[in-house]
């Protein structure tokens, strides 16, 4: 994971994989961000390996920024796409996919 | 198979290893007291549990393979199909190839059977499948059915569909035990079809206020089966503890019965499967359910223990040199403390020995099945008695002796029981006993293998015995060596070579087996009335309580178990003596060895010498040696190659000074005893 974060706008590179093993780096990593920054855009187009764990920690981000009236913004690849679809949230996270 | 659980093969295999076992010895117990239902829904389980898993793992082949005996189980436990000898034997081969497809998945995860293991499920099913046929139609067609045709049953048998409704609520620890909601869910296609899924969202906190490696996710999830809903809350057995499952049936309204809870030993957990119209959502409990469900059992890997005992070991060794520093130091308060924790290493020593201690019942279960298998192709009755199940040995001796075990007892049924005709004519009961026995005994264990049957012949042995040239027609040999000649390499007294034994080899392994762990077999026979095998083992082969002596500079330690006394030898004790090798102990003879004499050992010359009486089989002797010097934790360390010869030491240890003593073999130097008195009698 790859962060970069400038003029209030922050860009997190998931590159390869989200799951139970990278959740707590997410948390810890992103939560100072949150009072700096006022547009999230997780890149997650080379996602090949995603879990429950990490769906679950998208899901709590797009909750945050929300509350916080932070822009979200995600892009997708196939396997982060077919895991929101097998969980019928296509329509949950309509309009934050870039 | 799916390889995001690769990591969790053996623990997949351990469990499905232990249901395998709890299905054979049920099915035993049918076999030997009739249909219960206590057995058949064992069997059930086990099966059903197995298939669950598997299909979890995404191992389709084992998956298929369960489905019709589960549906054959599920009818007999409903008396719906009656249970007989074939069935059950059908039954034993199912578990067998269970077993065998569970080992090549332990062997290749990624890969398929090959065509002789499949070849074998297919015939296993199509055989399966015809009692399910007869249960509809009351005739056997005897064709060759392929798997194709089998599924095609299981097509045929998809009449009702059902609409599920079920509401998972993940335990928050499922992440934390390698588990993905993914998983379970994904494995509900195979039961049917998903037709919508609703992730409850707001269960989920912000993520200032998540814990990310904890589970929040809840669904609800509308699934279409024919299956019932025990099948598919078997989907969530890994996780029924800690989460909370609801199943509702939607397209059953009539079907209004109040909660039904699936098992019994499902009581205390809040799995529940509700066969009724969706009522009102049940509280939510399930952040408390892992914490009221109480855990008796932990599966550890074998190599951790023998780790920690190893580790225990060194510090046993490490303890001793502290303790002789604190000796050589005279001081009083550091010789205390030592002292101290070396009662409090003494205290996790036996608590961490306790762990590798298992009882024998376990292993002498799984001879049932032999003894049954091995009777049913001679045309046999016997009973097998179990006696003494729950005496516990070390884990490594069990593992060790079950092969020979196998073989005594193939052997007892193969030669020593008789046919139920010849039995009849003898007067004997039609079915022979085979009892298994096990005890402990001065410090080791005795299994004792013991028939009804026809007994050893030793008139005949002793023909055999000078045939082969194992022996010479002027030995004068008694009966216990007459019988001793069985165990000797080659030696084979079936007429003819079966599968099942008499290709002479065998009992010598079996008995150097038995003596690569220290022990001893000892065969009692009476003609016409029955064998008995006595098998010493000794209880553990890491960490033993020795009582350390010492003749001339050499430490010789001898384990506490068989230890009955020491005397002390004085000059008035040694001129009763008269130069013989024994003693008057309390009225009765006690034969001694002079340790220092016997292994040329430089004695110091000294006018106190001690004799410590040992004991081991029932027999009692003394070794004389020169000073006692007090009990020892000894930390058995092997004695190497070079010293395989010196067969009276079974090992040796580390003392605190750093000095080697030499573990005394009790039951070779009482062996060594007999026979040394034999020979002077003779």
């Amino acid at each position: 994971m790859k962060i970069f974060s400038d003029d209030g706008m922050c860009f997190v590179d998931m590159e390869h994989s989200l799951t139970i093993n990278e959740v707590s780096a997410f948390k810890k990593d992103l939560i100072p961000l949150l009072a700096t920054d006022k547009e999230f855009l997780i890149h997650c187009i080379d996602l090949k390996d995603i879990d429950s764990a990490g769906l679950q920690i998208l899901i709590s981000l797009k909750k945050q920024l929300e509350i916080e009236d932070i822009k979200f913004e995600m892009t997708v690849g196939t396997r982060l796409k077919e895991f929101v679809s097998f969980f019928m949230l296509d329509k949950y996270f309509e309009g934050d996919i870039v | 198979m799916n390889l995001d659980f690769i990591d969790m093969l053996d623990g997949y295999k351990a469990e499905n290893d232990e249901l395998l076992q709890k299905m054979e010895d049920a099915l035993m117990e049918i076999q030997e007291n009739g249909m219960d239902d206590e057995n058949i829904n064992a069997v059930f389980r086990a099966a059903h549990t197995i298939k669950g898993s598997s299909g979890m793992f995404g191992i389709d082949y084992i998956v298929d393979f369960t489905h019709i005996a589960e549906n054959l189980l599920d009818k007999i436990r409903n008396h719906k199909i009656e249970i007989n000898d074939e069935i059950i034997e059908l039954l034993l081969a199912f578990k067998d190839q269970m077993q065998t497809l569970i080992n090549f998945v332990m062997s290749d995860p990624e890969g398929k059977p090959d065509e002789e293991i499949q070849s074998t499920s297919d015939t296993l099913i199509n055989e399966l499948s015809l009692f399910l046929k007869n249960d509809s139609t009351e005739e056997k067609v005897k064709t060759d059915v392929k798997k194709i045709e089998t599924k095609e049953i299981q097509k045929e048998t998809k009449t009702n569909l059902n609409l599920y409704q079920i509401k998972i609520d993940f335990g928050t620890d499922i992440f934390d035990h390698g588990f993905d909601t993914y998983t379970f869910i994904n494995y509900l296609q195979e039961l049917g079809q998903i037709k919508n899924i609703k992730t409850d969202l707001d269960s989920i906190p912000t993520l200032t206020d998540i814990t990310p490696t904890d589970c929040y996710m809840s669904y609800v999830i509308d699934l279409e089966s024919d299956k019932d809903a025990d099948t598919i809350l078997s989907a969530f057995d890994f996780i029924k503890d800690s989460s909370t499952i609801d199943i509702n049936n939607l397209s059953n309204p009539t079907s209004q019965t109040p909660k039904t809870e699936i098992k019994e030993e499902d009581k205390n957990t809040t799995t529940k499967v509700v066969e009724e119209t969706p009522k009102k959502e049940n509280p939510k409990i399930k952040k408390t359910t892992s914490a009221v469900k109480q855990t008796n059992f932990i599966r550890i890997e074998a190599s951790k223990v023998d780790s920690l005992i190893n580790q225990i070991g060194e510090m046993v060794i490490a303890n001793a040199a502290v303790m002789q520093k604190a000796t050589d130091s005279k001081n009083s308060e550091l010789m205390e403390s030592v002292s101290t924790v070396t009662r409090m290493l003494e205290e996790v020593r036996e608590n961490a020995m306790q762990i590798r201690m298992v009882p024998v019942g376990e292993t002498f279960n799984k001879f049932k099945r032999v003894v049954h298998d091995t009777a049913n192709k001679l045309g046999k009755k016997v009973d097998l008695v179990i006696n003494g199940g729950e005496t516990e040995l070390d884990k490594t001796v069990i593992e060790k002796i079950a092969d020979p075990l196998v073989h005594l007892i193939r052997n007892s049924v193969d030669h020593g029981i008789e046919s139920p005709e010849d039995r009849k004519r003898l007067n004997k009961p039609e079915v022979g006993v085979l009892q298994l026995n096990a005890y402990h005994d001065a410090g080791s264990i005795a299994i004792e293998i013991i028939d009804d049957g026809k007994g050893l012949d030793s008139e005949l042995l002793l023909a055999k015995g000078i045939e082969k040239g194992l022996v010479s027609k002027d030995d004068k040999l008694n009966e216990k060596q007459i019988f001793d000649l069985i165990m000797q390499a080659g030696f084979s007294m079936a007429k003819e070579v079966s599968d099942i034994s008499g290709r002479g080899v065998g009992m010598d392994v079996v008995k150097r087996n038995i003596s690569d762990l220290h022990g001893s077999v000892e065969i009692e026979s009476t003609k016409s009335e029955g064998t008995k095998i006595t098998i010493r083992l000794p209880l553990t082969l890491a960490i033993i309580d020795g009582f350390l002596t010492k003749v001339g500079d050499t430490h010789i330690i001898i384990p506490l178990e068989m230890l009955v006394e020491c005397i002390e030898l004085n000059q008035n004790k040694k001129s009763q003596m008269k130069n013989n090798n024994y003693i008057n102990l309390r009225g009765k003879v006690l034969p001694l060895l002079n340790v220092g004499e016997y292994f040329n050992i430089p004695t110091n010359d000294t006018t106190r010498t001690n004799v410590i009486v040992i004991q081991y089989g029932g027999q009692k002797m003394g070794v004389i040696i020169d000073e006692l010097l007090g009990e020892l934790q000894t930390v058995i360390k092997p004695m190497g190659r070079l010293f395989k010869e010196l067969k009276y030491f079974s090992g040796s240890t580390i003392l605190g000074s750093g000095e080697v003593a030499l573990i005394m073999d009790i039951p070779i130097m009482i062996g060594m005893m007999e026979h040394k008195q034999k020979e002077n009698i003779a």
